[in-house]
């Protein structure tokens, strides 16, 4: 019964894992390993969820947590240029696909804690919120984030 | 291009493979997390150090001359000394993710931790390792002379064979306990600390 409710919400909040992991896997490997951790780290965590919070929320702190924690088994590549592999190539709306292979390349640019923290962002979350996440404080936050769309506006603007 | 917009259609439809998903794949899974991969070394670790004093007590137990016997003695106590300090770490050891904490706070004690096994291998091949080159070394030239110890001992040559051993052995012992440190845990060690600078960084 547990594991039951576990995967329904896990299957309701996938997006959040698609989206992370895509952000830092670089091989269709890694995504695997890396979102099949995610999910092993939430169950076993699950008994620990407080029900007052959201899960979306939760799931986010594991993800972002097991994400920069991981030991990556090759050695890195640059997967900056590699735009083949992204989840959403084959988007259905090629529109919509165009601009977002624009915006996950420059994200996948930025330094690991910066993707967190635009994620976290672009997701809708309070500066506030991003801080008890992230771990520093709310000004450094903002201070960040500023850097992070001007850079990201830069980057899609040429 | 509204960045919040196109954010947001990314993960519309989006799904992850349905055997990702498989419950009795993924949750009965042992995980690949770091912290449990070291827990899972000090456990090989602990089989080898007592493993390793079994076989201390029992040449104790076969030699009767003092000096071997004390030569014995000593490195029985650095094996328990590196059986107690792994066993320590192995028990304060927390697998796994912690689903309050924040994600600087969680990068520092996974780098905490893992630092402080490397620092303990460090300590383990510096005085460890010649030691027991020291004890092989006496021991060797016992059963080879067929002389005692404190026969063997005596000889100059001997003598300065075993400090040239040890001058040579303790830096190299030194290095390669580093080397494997490094890479078992270097790289990402190193990762870990670029992290945690990026987020501890103001300006």
């Amino acid at each position: 019964m547990q594991e039951t409710e576990f995967l329904t919400l896990i299957r309701e909040n996938q997006g959040i894992i698609y989206k992370l992991v895509g952000l830092y896997a670089r091989t269709e490997e890694e995504k695997k390993d890396f979102s099949q951790e995610i999910i092993l780290q939430a169950w076993k965590g699950w008994p620990s969820f407080r029900r007052e919070a959201k899960f979306s929320t939760w799931l986010y702190r594991i993800s972002l947590n097991t994400l920069l924690t991981m030991q990556r088994k090759k050695k890195l590549i640059d997967y900056r240029e590699d735009l083949e592999t992204i989840p959403w190539s084959s988007h259905p709306d090629e529109g919509n696909s165009e601009d977002a292979k624009r915006l996950y390349k420059a994200i996948r640019a930025l330094p690991e804690t910066e993707k967190a923290m635009i994620s976290l962002h672009l997701d809708g979350y309070a500066n506030q919120e991003v801080s008890e996440i992230i771990g520093i404080s709310e000004n450094h936050v903002a201070v960040k984030l500023h850097r992070i769309k001007s850079f990201l506006k830069q980057q899609l603007s040429d | 291009m509204d960045l919040e917009k196109t954010w947001e259609k990314m993960g519309e439809g989006s799904s992850l493979p349905e055997e990702w998903l498989n419950t009795g794949s993924v949750l009965r899974k042992p995980g690949s997390n770091p912290l449990l991969k070291l827990k899972k070394n000090l456990v090989i670790n602990m089989a080898w150090g007592l493993l390793t004093l079994l076989i201390y007590v029992l040449l104790i137990v076969s030699f009767s001359e003092f000096w071997i016997r004390l030569v014995l003695a000593v490195m029985l106590v650095f094996s328990t000394w590196a059986l107690v300090s792994t066993w320590m770490l192995h028990r304060k050891l927390e697998p796994g993710i912690c689903t309050d904490c924040n994600v600087l706070d969680e990068m520092e004690r996974y780098h905490r931790i893992i630092l402080a096994w490397c620092q303990n291998q460090m300590k383990v091949a510096l005085f460890f390792y010649p030691i027991a080159a020291a004890t092989g070394f006496v021991l060797g030239g016992t059963l080879g002379a067929g002389q005692p110890a404190a026969v063997i001992m005596t000889k100059p040559l001997i003598q300065w064979t075993l400090l040239a051993s040890i001058l040579v052995i303790t830096p190299l012992a030194w290095w390669l306990g580093k080397w494997m440190t490094r890479l078992a845990f270097g790289k990402y060690l190193d990762e870990l600390k670029i992290r945690i600078d990026q987020l501890r960084s103001e300006g």
